[in-house]
């Protein structure tokens, strides 16, 4: 039943999405505008397919209809209902079900923001790109990833979900977040496609999807921090990003969409950058596609897994397709996209704006390059090397370094011409705190140079997007905390949090396994005291078996433990964590013999939990620029200094032509 | 506000902030026990039966076992050098999380920072040229022009 309602679901969306995808082609390319009035019902189509689609796998997991393969290969019974609800994204098929949820929401929402001018090319134009979108996803899952395959003879239960994505309620968060993110980009990309298409480049299409790049970039940030954080709570070896090709390929569409948000500015002001933004929204878009290809093909594990995965080639060349179509229509319009006006100085807000991009594009082509370089060598070799943590840490010090200077000093650069006394005068107190900063970290403690260098320009930093809101509530009240520039601001102070964060968290880990003979033995780690009190075994009511230890934290009993699921036959630690606003002490239990002492490895960081304030604060900073801020005039496209004999001001005056 | 335009403020400044990273270095942090070292070690090399891991994220059997040997080595007194050729020897050379630096494998650490200075010497470049066609003056006939459009914008 379940299986014919899915099929039937899939295979209406994917009908639907071809027939919107037809309409808005020949609406857009064939000069039929009317056609597109027709597009809503389309639209109300993909939408109804997909929602009866994901209802339709839900009730399969919740009634545990093991009749469904991807139920009985994921589901079973006695699944705590959260994480049976979670099954849907625990695994490929259900993935790519939720991404096409996700993506025809995005569609309706364009849809209906558009309703009144749907007949214009540009919105005819994205639509068809969104349609088109739509149509492969759906594509996939009536072909190579099937959600819905009938068992002929269905088990009496299933193995469940992975038992890592089942003992924190994060994982059930972390993957919606990330694709509200990643499916998000789809609509700064089908505008931008349109704006190629039309050759209406201008300036129009970045405001039309200003807030869309916005949102979506909010929810990946929000994504990836649920993600580290989830990795921290219940991997047990105190870390939290460990550069692994699933983590790269959320990251690298985030650095490139980064860029972008910062980038456009300079096209929005001064009408520059015009190839640089569009092919920025476009790889960022292709980025996630490239990503799903490289953690969903099994290519990672090796080239030779490539061509085992049914959905691997697909992808591959959906992206190929994505590459092509980007670079040709830039190429075909490279006329109209040359741009007017110069940058006058270097030492500018476009200047920064502009080092801004490289050094997120070197950032992006270092995480790029370090993931998919042992498949390079793999192919031209036939040598099987690793690339790892070492080389991410050592190659992306340097750029974090640039990126935490850049956010000091570029907020207080002017646009056009920086004068070096009005710069003096911005940056000294925000250069003060720096400093003070650095003195401060030695005091308490702070040794090596690297975190002491990343410490200084964090609160060089943090003191100069400080000052700005300061300044813009002087003088707009509350609405110095909104608008993009503000809430900008607000973004830089968790980045700067989370950049603090990592740095004192890496520089000084401290580690050590505690071995515990009797209960009552004691130990100290970094200040912290740890006293054994004893272990007591927990039986849930799904299946779990819970063996914990009572540790006695500086007082307060924690309990690490190491669950059983039966059900997997697997035993996976399950650390606990005490944290505080100075530091955080993570217990894990290591495995040992009965009999033996038991052994339990400590892991003491500084700061951690900054790390998930500043995400925190990235997230709420990303509402605040989604709330209109104040009206600015924009700045003239081109610029010319007046000639001597005409300036009346001491000061250069800048008018506009 | 005076202050911050004096050139020996500045100057103070980044001499203060030199001196600050200069005493960081000589500054001991708490003293490297050989579980820092197990840790750090361990973070560089990978898991082999997990996609994606280091030893010492991983709980797998193989990875708690590169572990403990890691340990041993640390505790005999073992350098660094000499554990990772134990570890390329027992296992092979994909086991070693940092790339070699030569060969075709060693351009991972040169492609980046090749790209990376001719991206800036692209851009220096630019800004060259943006710079010599600002030879361009406006003269007060053009100013004229200006002050008359602006004119008839603020009283149409």
């Amino acid at each position: 039943m379940h299986v014919i309602v899915g099929d039937a679901a899939i295979s209406l969306g994917l009908a639907g999405a071809l027939i919107g995808f037809g309409i808005s082609i020949v609406a857009a390319a064939g000069r039929r505008p009317h056609l597109m009035r027709m597009v809503p019902a389309t639209v109300i189509l993909v939408v109804l397919a997909a929602v009866v689609a994901v209802i339709t796998m839900e009730s399969a997991l919740l009634s545990h209809d093991f009749s469904v393969k991807y139920v009985a290969e994921h589901g079973r019974i006695g699944t705590p209902t959260l994480f049976t609800v979670a099954t849907l994204w625990g695994a490929l098929e259900g993935s790519i079900l939720l991404w096409a949820l996700v993506l025809v929401g995005y569609v309706a929402i364009v849809a209906w923001r558009f309703r009144d001018r749907l007949e214009d090319p540009m919105v005819s134009w994205a639509m068809a790109v969104m349609f088109g979108v739509t149509v492969f996803f759906f594509g996939l899952m009536a072909t190579s990833s099937d959600p819905f395959i009938a068992l002929a003879d269905p088990p009496d239960d299933g193995p469940g979900l992975n038992p890592l994505l089942q003992n924190n309620a994060f994982m059930a968060f972390h993957p919606p977040m990330l694709y509200l993110g990643y499916v998000g980009f789809t609509v700064p990309f089908a505008f931008a496609i349109a704006a190629l298409v039309t050759g209406r480049v201008g300036e129009g299409w970045l405001v039309e999807t200003r807030r869309w790049t916005v949102f979506a970039w909010g929810f990946l940030t929000f994504g990836i921090v649920l993600g580290a954080w989830w990795s921290y709570e219940t991997l047990g070896w105190g870390g939290y990003w460990a550069w692994d090709p699933v983590e790269n390929a959320s990251f690298l569409p985030w650095l490139t969409g980064t860029a972008y948000i910062h980038s456009v500015m300079v096209q929005e002001r001064r009408g520059m950058l015009r190839v640089w933004n569009l092919s920025l929204v476009c790889a960022t878009f292709a980025l996630t596609i490239l990503g799903t290809f490289l953690t969903r093909s099994g290519v990672i594990a090796s080239v030779h897994a490539f061509s085992e995965s049914g959905i691997g080639p697909t992808l591959l060349a959906f992206f190929a397709v994505i590459v092509v179509l980007t670079v040709g229509l830039i190429g075909w319009r490279a006329d109209a996209l040359r741009s007017v006006g110069r940058i006058d100085s270097p030492v500018s807000r476009e200047g920064a704006f502009l080092a801004n991009n490289l050094v997120f594009g070197a950032f992006a082509f270092v995480v790029l390059l370090g993931t998919v370089w042992p498949l390079i060598i793999e192919a031209i070799n036939d040598e099987r090397i690793a690339v790892g943590n070492p080389f991410f840490d050592r190659m992306t010090m340097p750029i974090g370094f640039v990126l935490l200077f850049l956010m000091a000093v570029a907020p207080a650069l002017p646009w056009r011409i920086a004068d070096g006394e009005v710069l003096r005068t911005r940056l000294f107190w925000p250069a003060v705190t720096g400093v003070a900063t650095m003195f401060a970290s030695l005091l308490v403690g702070a040794a090596g140079w690297a975190p002491v260098l990343a410490f200084g320009l964090g609160g060089f930093a943090g003191a100069a997007a400080v000052r700005q809101l300061v300044l813009a509530t002087r003088r707009h009240g509350w609405r110095g905390f909104v608008g993009r520039t503000n809430g900008g601001m607000v973004v830089h102070l968790g980045v700067i949090l989370v950049a603090v964060a990592f740095a004192a968290s890496n520089s000084y880990l401290r580690e050590a396994e505690l071995r515990f003979a009797e209960v009552g033995d004691s130990a100290t780690v970094a200040g912290h005291e740890f006293v054994y009190r004893g272990a007591e075994t927990i039986a849930w009511p799904d299946g779990r078996i819970d063996d914990q230890l009572l540790i006695e934290v500086d007082g307060v009993i924690e309990t690490p433990a190491l669950t059983t699921f039966p059900f997997a036959g697997r035993v996976l630690g399950a650390p606990d964590t005490r944290g505080s606003l100075v530091d955080d002490v993570q217990l894990a239990v290591v495995p040992t013999e009965p009999g033996e002492p038991v052994v339990v490895r400590v892991t003491v960081q500084p700061l951690v939990v900054w790390l998930w304030i500043g995400g925190i604060l990235m997230a709420f900073g990303t509402l605040l620029a989604l709330i209109p801020g104040r009206r600015r005039r924009p700045t003239a496209p081109s610029t010319v200094v007046r000639a001597e004999s005409s300036i009346d001001d001491s000061r250069e005056q800048l008018v506009a032509t | 506000m005076q202050i911050a335009s004096q050139r020996w403020a500045w100057l103070l400044l980044v001499g203060l902030a030199l001196s600050a990273l200069a005493l960081s270095t000589t500054l001991e942090g708490p003293p490297r026990t050989n579980q820092d070292r197990i840790r750090s070690l361990s973070e560089d090399f990978a898991c082999p039966t997990c996609d994606g891991q280091s030893v010492a994220e991983s709980n797998a059997v193989v990875a708690v076992e590169i572990k403990r040997e890691i340990g041993r080595q640390v505790d005999n007194g073992a350098t660094d050098e000499e554990i990772t050729e134990l570890l390329i020897s027992s296992y092979d050379e994909s086991i070693d999380l940092r790339p070699r630096s030569s060969g075709l494998v060693g351009l991972v650490w040169v492609l980046p920072i090749v790209a990376t200075v001719f991206a800036f010497a692209g851009l220096a470049q630019v800004f060259r040229r943006w710079r010599n066609e600002a030879a361009l003056e406006a003269t007060d006939a053009d100013a004229a022009i200006v002050d008359e459009l602006l004119r008839e914008r603020s009283d149409p």
